[in-house]
């Protein structure tokens, strides 16, 4: 709509504070009697990109997960944009792919299908999901791989790249279906270090491109330098949260000081 | 001698088509026992196992009598190659449910959840995802089953189906050169197997190669 037809009197009021882009409400994640999240609360704007780092066990992957429903919560609330998904109530359809098709996710394995090359990987659910004809897919896929530095690989099966380059062509594939939101679990943790950078480095471009990003990480180098904020979990809690150079050089809990000496120890 | 391995080679299409019959029957049957055998519900997935250890704990001639004599002697009327066929592709059936079992076991939870958080629907993921690497896990073992199958095939004989054990049988019967007829039925069976051998060693080394599954 041009927006010069909307009367002025009709402007809504501009609130105070951005409206977060996502926001989570008292979730909590069970699996039978276990607790595995445990009333995690947490918003991020659009373009902002958060670190989420903890000890192994402490409900980071199980986080992510349940906010794009891979995991569904046990109960709570889940806002993107103007999708609200409570708990509570039966998930629709419609608004499962609604918000699916707004999240990108990377994993750290990986999990490039192995019988597909690497461009028809990138492609396969834009043409499925997005209506895509093959030739504009594979056009779009191409721009992708280039930006990864991947082009030449186009043709080639994943078996045949590094693990390096597999995640770099696991983030095209995820771009490919223009997301949002990306969420990374811990992108470089099956990587030999050299790898790793050149996965981080892909990343650090997305950030400056202003996508919104959720980042589970032991690179706290990444976390301090890349991220806006990190947020830091131990046994299904958000035990601290804030600024990234607050959080990772003068937290207020004694715990993660402690945990994130053990890290940089390593 | 020439004769004889005439004879004989008249046999084989009947072994090959009982073979390859059966074993495209159960190739496809195997898909929906083993969707029962791994069903989300119990009761359906007794009956899968059930199925299954039936069809696998019988030996194939005690199933071909059944189904030629039994069945086929009542109301409707089997040939002995369709007795056979039918018979055969069964137990195919039920070895192949689990050589699939077995497959959706070898792909990574990994595989399932990309094709979810990509949006993919059901049959897509099904389709595009799941199938072409299960036949890829599968091929090395359905390949020595269907090597197993073609000797196995022989018991189609004893319904009369005219493949190359029963050429073997008649002929020596007429010849009484048990040893020679035999010798070269066995020779027959073994030109027949190593092609599929090495179409399966080809096929999956290919694939290997490709996909290292
Ligand atoms: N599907 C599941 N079933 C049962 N327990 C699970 C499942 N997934 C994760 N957990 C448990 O939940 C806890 C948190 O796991 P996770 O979210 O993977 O932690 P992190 O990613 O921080 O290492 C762990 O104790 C783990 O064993
Ligand atoms: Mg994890």
């Amino acid at each position: 709509m041009n927006p010069m037809s909307i009367p002025l009197r009709q402007v809504p009021p501009v609130p105070a504070v951005k409206p977060a882009f996502l926001r989570l409400e008292s979730l909590y994640k069970q699996f039978g009697k276990y607790e595995v999240l445990h009333d995690v609360n947490f918003e991020m704007s659009k373009g902002e990109v958060v670190a989420i780092i903890g000890p192994s066990g402490s409900g980071k992957s199980t986080l992510l997960r349940c906010i794009n429903q891979l995991e569904p919560p046990t109960r709570g609330r889940i806002r993107l944009d103007e999708l609200d998904i409570d708990a509570a109530t039966p998930m629709a359809r419609a608004d499962l792919l609604k918000l699916r098709r707004r999240i990108g996710m990377v994993f750290q394995s990986f999990n490039l299908f192995p019988h597909l090359t690497v461009l028809r990987n990138v492609s396969l659910a834009q043409v499925r999901t997005l209506g895509r004809s093959e030739r504009e897919a594979d056009a779009r896929s191409m721009q992708l791989l280039e930006r990864v530095g991947l082009a030449d690989k186009a043709g080639h099966y994943p078996a045949r790249c590094s693990g390096g380059q597999q995640q770099r062509i696991a983030i095209a594939r995820a771009l490919a279906l223009e997301p949002q939101l990306m969420l990374f679990d811990e992108p470089t943790s099956a990587l030999d270090p050299e790898l790793g950078l050149e996965v981080l480095a892909v990343m650090k471009e997305l950030a400056g491109e202003g996508m919104s990003m959720i980042v589970v990480t032991h690179e706290m180098h990444f976390a301090e330098t890349v991220s806006d904020r990190v947020v830091v979990m131990a046994e299904g809690r958000i035990i601290e949260q804030g600024p990234s150079a607050q959080v990772m050089r003068q937290p207020r809990h004694e715990r993660v000081s402690k945990f994130l000496q053990a890290v940089r120890n390593r | 001698m020439n004769d004889i391995l005439m004879m004989l080679l008249a046999g084989v299409p009947w072994t090959v088509g009982v073979t390859v019959c059966a074993f495209a029957v159960g190739v496809v049957l195997g898909f929906p026992l083993c969707a029962l055998r791994m069903s989300q519900v119990p009761s359906l997935r007794v009956l899968g196992a059930a199925l299954v250890l039936t069809l696998r704990s019988i030996p194939p001639i005690v199933w071909l009598f059944f189904i030629f004599f039994g069945i086929g002697g009542g109301y409707v009327t089997l040939s002995p190659f369709v007795a056979a066929v039918v018979g055969l592709g069964l137990i195919t059936a039920a070895q192949m449910a689990e050589v699939y079992r077995g497959a959706f076991a070898a792909i990574p939870d990994g595989q399932y959840e990309a094709a979810h958080v990509l949006n993919l629907s059901a049959p897509q993921r099904f389709f595009d995802v799941v199938l072409p690497q299960l036949v890829r896990i599968s091929i090395p073992t359905a390949a020595t089953y269907a090597i197993g199958l073609l000797k196995d095939s022989a018991v189609a004989s004893t319904l009369g189906v005219a493949d190359i054990s029963f050429q073997a049988y008649q002929v020596s019967q007429q010849t009484f050169q048990g040893l020679g007829v035999y010798s070269a039925a066995a020779l027959v069976y073994l030109v027949l197997s190593v092609p599929v051998a090495l179409a399966s060693r080809w096929l999956s080394s290919t694939l290997q190669r490709r996909i290292s599954l």
